[in-house]
């Protein structure tokens, strides 16, 4: 099934598309996502349909709205941490059991001299893998086109969009703990 | 941000994300928790809780025993078939899971083996040994020109012979039990069930291990690390039971007196042995996968 298939299925509320990709391919992936997100005993089907009712609210908007800027699986997935997050946050404020917690906003000041490309660069030198952080540079500061990387690198250029992903997960992890660390400070 | 996460974002745009990333605490969260889940199921997971469930009742894989305990002479009523699989749970009101099927043969006394992934050459094989078999179809795609509105189930039926661009079948659930359909048409069917084959033995020679592959199941590193767990308390288990039964330690294996060299904790035992409780536990959690199955951990502990 492409993407679109899946997607017009979803949206004619085809029942095979629904069971086999959102109930079947998905709901691993959203227990995990719910069991990031509760520190206690949830209902993982209920929080599933939950989530079904609110993707298929308003005739399918959210659906009709997914632009294929990324695969299907990827943008469901984002979609259910936003939710889940959202529901979590609406469940500790309606119980009052915690004040929410909200982290000073930051300064959005940056440091003197320091630009996102040169915060990127920094990062690029603490990717432990060297191809992950050559392929970001290439891509993303030289803006090379990904036809001549991956000629140069001899793999299909949609094998470079599969190392590109890792890259961005190994460099978005790096960022996460950058910025953690900084906090700390 | 999904964009983001496929890296299919403009390099100006993935600056942009970063940068949002340190103004964020949301984003940040989200980005951390996307990360930490991504194990997409690359596999192709295993129907085994799907349900065979033609007939009034749901009843089309008990009806396949039947017959096939019919072909064998074996004395059975089928009342007690129905109270048999309903009271063990081999029938359930939606349908016999399709692992299920062969579990009332097995009970008369019969051999049972199943396979996911086989194909017609299986088939071929087990009906040139005069094995019976019974397969798991999508029963629309069996019979194009049928009108199933529910286009869901797997149906149970018995494999007569398969003949060029034809497969004979013993299908419980028309007028017409012993129905012809075109070869295609049943790969197509069979393909649905991930073709999944029950293969009735007729004597041990026919049996050939045939464990579900597992190759393309990669675990997360937290399910490695409880491979190690489960490794272990295998190793407690058994040898809690070993000297329950009068077994203890020996330098070498002596059945008569009892004596056996791994009765020893596990931490103590040669590489060689843990790594036969290594593939075991490890084999044990990729089939709970395979079969659609997840392992989440507590997040309490």
């Amino acid at each position: 099934m492409t993407d679109r298939d899946i997607i017009h299925g979803l949206i004619e509320k085809d029942n095979r598309v629904t069971r086999e990709f959102f109930f079947g391919t998905c709901r691993p992936l959203f227990c995990r996502i719910i069991g990031q997100l509760f520190s206690y005993d949830v209902d993982y089907d209920e929080f599933v349909n939950e989530l079904y009712v609110y993707l298929m609210d308003d005739d399918a908007r959210k659906l009709r709205e997914f632009e294929y800027r990324s695969s299907v699986y990827t943008w469901l997935k984002v979609l259910a941490i936003r939710y889940f997050m959202k529901k979590r946050d609406r469940l500790i404020d309606d119980s009052s059991r915690k004040p929410l917690y909200e982290e000073p906003v930051q300064s959005d000041e940056k440091e003197d001299g320091l630009t996102v490309e040169s915060d990127l660069e920094k990062m690029l030198s603490l990717m432990p893998n060297p191809r992950y952080a050559y392929v970001i540079r290439k891509l993303m500061l030289e803006d090379c086109e990904p036809d001549l990387l991956a000629d140069e690198m001899g793999v299909t250029t949609a094998n470079l969009y599969n190392i590109k992903r890792r890259a961005i997960a190994q460099l978005t992890l790096i960022a996460l703990n950058d910025i953690e660390e900084y906090g700390k400070k | 941000m999904a964009a983001y996460l496929d890296g299919k974002t403009s390099p100006a745009e993935t600056l942009l994300v970063l940068e949002a990333l340190k103004q964020d605490s949301s984003l940040r969260e989200a980005l951390g928790i996307a990360l930490a889940v991504d194990d997409k199921v690359t596999f192709d997971i295993l129907p085994m809780m799907e349900h065979a469930a033609q007939n009034q009742g749901n009843i089309c894989s008990v009806l396949c025993e039947a017959f096939i305990l019919h072909r064998r002479d074996v004395l059975f009523s089928e009342k007690d078939l129905l109270e048999m699989a309903n009271a063990r749970n081999w029938l359930k009101p939606q349908g016999a899971p399709i692992h299920s099927i062969g579990q009332l043969l097995a009970h008369y006394g019969l051999m049972v083996t199943r396979r996911y992934n086989a194909c017609t050459d299986d088939i071929l094989g087990a009906l040139q040994t005069n094995n019976d078999v019974i397969v798991a179809v999508d029963s629309d795609k069996l019979y194009p020109d049928r009108d199933d509105p529910d286009d869901a189930v797997n149906h149970a039926v018995v494999v007569l012979g398969v003949e060029g661009e034809w497969v004979s079948l013993f299908d419980p659930s028309g007028k017409e039990t012993n129905v012809r359909v075109r070869t295609k048409d049943f790969t197509r069917a069979w393909n649905e069930s991930k073709n999944y084959m029950v293969r009735v033995l007729q004597s041990v020679e026919d049996y050939e291990p045939q464990p579900i592959n597992l190759d393309d199941v990669e675990l997360t590193d937290d399910l490695v690390e409880l491979r190690e767990a489960i490794a272990e308390n295998a190793h407690e288990v058994w040898a809690a039971a070993r000297k329950k039964e009068g077994w203890t330690y020996g330098k070498v294996r002596d059945d008569e007196h009892k004596k056996h060299p791994d009765l020893i904790p596990y931490s103590a035992l040669p590489e060689s042995e843990k790594e036969y409780d290594r593939i075991m536990a490890l084999n044990t959690i990729k089939l709970v996968r395979k079969l659609g199955f997840d392992i989440v951990k507590n997040k309490k502990k």
